[in-house]
């Protein structure tokens, strides 16, 4: 699994999203070093669907404002589902095996001073 | 803003490119409607290019539409126009083309069909280009037996350590199994335990969302294991399972872990065809827009690629892309790539940097 796919089934496996609010949650929590561009997530979205990893819900916006447009206007929400629940945790497990592994040669090394010296 | 949403409304479809609308068509900014027009326009051009059943390809505009519309009301709230806002928002969203060959890309079609040709081709012909190969971990050269294709590379250089015997996946094959609904995977691919010992790689299955227990819902009595397995791999939206031999048995695990393992550097040499006038450029498009055009680095995939140093082609690939590889230089001139004995010492060079 790459890392987008695991941060959006992540976003996601929070509470339901569409795909304009799961960009904005990953700039956020990014603090902007992740964009994850409409051109990537959504063909993104459509394969995880496909999958069966998220089932998509249309629902219509509803705005309070009188003058704004949204009335009638439909987004396409996502939820995570037990198939992609399972397939996000065992993403979780193997990126933390493998991180873990990586430690295991980084603090032998050089990586412990670079950890004490790093701001 | 007032472009129609979910794909209603929209202005008839016109003849132009569809590619890149937003940069064909610079958004007007002094007249918004001119800018809401853009939108639609773009929408129009993606539709076009996805040639996609409308229900689904409305779905998509309705959700990029929608999209569109929450990022113009977030770049207004921050001080934009409406017009400058639909124009960052429509070039965010990219190149059209590009946009479309995602979608389509994630939905499977193209690629799945073209996996399932692959697989085919891969099961139908696995025993013969396996019992073809001796490959070995040793950093020397190896060169593939001219029997296993019509025309070899002059040389093959072999980076994975695999013995190959593809008289035993053959056995497993050609097994004959009996299997009702409630059959499970594990059950099903434990029956060719009859052929041969089997090696199941169960992180393969975990990957594409095959659990071992499940019941396959199949019913089949006396057809072979092949049948089956083309059956089940049809079910599987981005790889295929496929069977390879290997030291006692035959291993069960997905198409691409065995593209990555039977992934060899080979060189050609196309002296001859350039001779006749093919450019190398044309040979190398040729090459990776017939032959698993996902997969080549050039293209964006990561299984196969290729340089061209003069007038030799090497390209690095799993050895399924050969065949089909040389074929496309057969029309060319069949007998110019052919393995040449002359070329054996270049190929210990080759094989020794």
């Amino acid at each position: 699994m790459n890392p987008l796919e695991m941060i959006v089934l992540s976003v996601i496996g929070e509470a339901p999203a569409y795909g304009y609010a799961i960009t904005k949650k990953i700039e956020a929590r990014s603090e902007n070093s992740i964009k994850a561009g409409p051109s990537v997530l959504y063909p993104l979205l459509k394969r995880l669907e496909k999958q069966g990893y998220v089932s998509p819900n249309w629902e219509t916006v509803r705005s309070e404002r009188t003058d704004d447009d949204s009335d009638g206007r439909r987004r396409k929400w996502y939820r995570l589902t037990p198939k992609g629940q399972r397939r996000l945790e065992q993403a979780i497990r193997s990126h933390r095996a493998h991180t873990a592994m990586l430690d295991e040669f980084i603090n032998a090394g050089p990586g412990a001073a670079i950890e004490e010296t790093s701001p | 803003m007032s472009h129609a949403p979910g794909g209603t409304g929209v202005p008839p479809v016109q003849d132009e490119p569809a590619s890149s609308p937003a940069e064909q068509r610079p958004v007007d900014l002094a007249h918004p409607h001119e800018a809401n027009d853009a939108v639609t326009s773009w929408l129009d051009g993606l539709v076009r290019v996805m040639r996609l059943p409308k229900r689904e390809s409305d779905e998509i505009r309705e959700e990029l539409d929608s999209h569109v519309r929450d990022r113009v009301r977030d770049l207004m709230l921050v001080g934009e126009s409406e017009p400058r806002a639909i124009h960052q928002a429509i070039s965010e969203l990219g190149d059209a083309a590009l946009l479309a060959q995602r979608y389509k890309h994630a939905r499977g079609i193209s690629q799945r069909r073209w996996i399932m040709t692959a697989a085919t081709f891969a099961i139908a012909s696995s025993a013969l280009v396996l019992s073809t190969m001796t490959l070995s971990g040793s950093p020397s050269p190896h060169t593939t037996s001219p029997a296993s294709h019509n025309v070899a590379p002059f040389t093959a250089f072999a980076g994975a350590a695999v013995q190959s015997d593809g008289s035993r996946v053959a056995k497993v094959l050609k097994t004959t199994v009996e299997i009702d609904q409630g059959t499970t995977y594990r059950e099903f691919f434990g029956s060719a335990r009859k052929a041969s010992r089997l090696i199941m790689d169960n992180a393969a299955f975990e990957q594409i969302d095959i659990d071992l227990d499940d019941a396959m819902g199949i019913d089949a009595d006396g057809v072979t294991f092949a049948a089956v397995l083309e059956m089940v791999n049809r079910r599987i939206p981005f790889d295929t399972l496929a069977l390879r031999a290997t030291d006692g048995g035959v291993e069960i695990t997905s198409q691409r872990v065995i593209d990555h393992v039977l992934n060899h550097l080979v060189v050609y040499d196309i002296t001859d065809l350039m001779d006749n006038g093919v450019e190398p450029d044309q040979l190398t498009d040729l090459i990776t827009t017939f032959v698993e055009p996902d997969q080549w680095l050039q293209n964006g995939g990561d299984l196969a690629t290729y340089q061209i140093v003069a007038a030799r082609l090497f390209i690095k690939a799993p050895i399924r892309f050969l065949p089909r590889i040389e074929w496309i230089m057969d029309q060319f001139d069949p007998e110019s790539h052919k393995m040449d004995p002359e070329h054996h010492a270049d190929a210990a060079v080759l094989g020794s940097r």
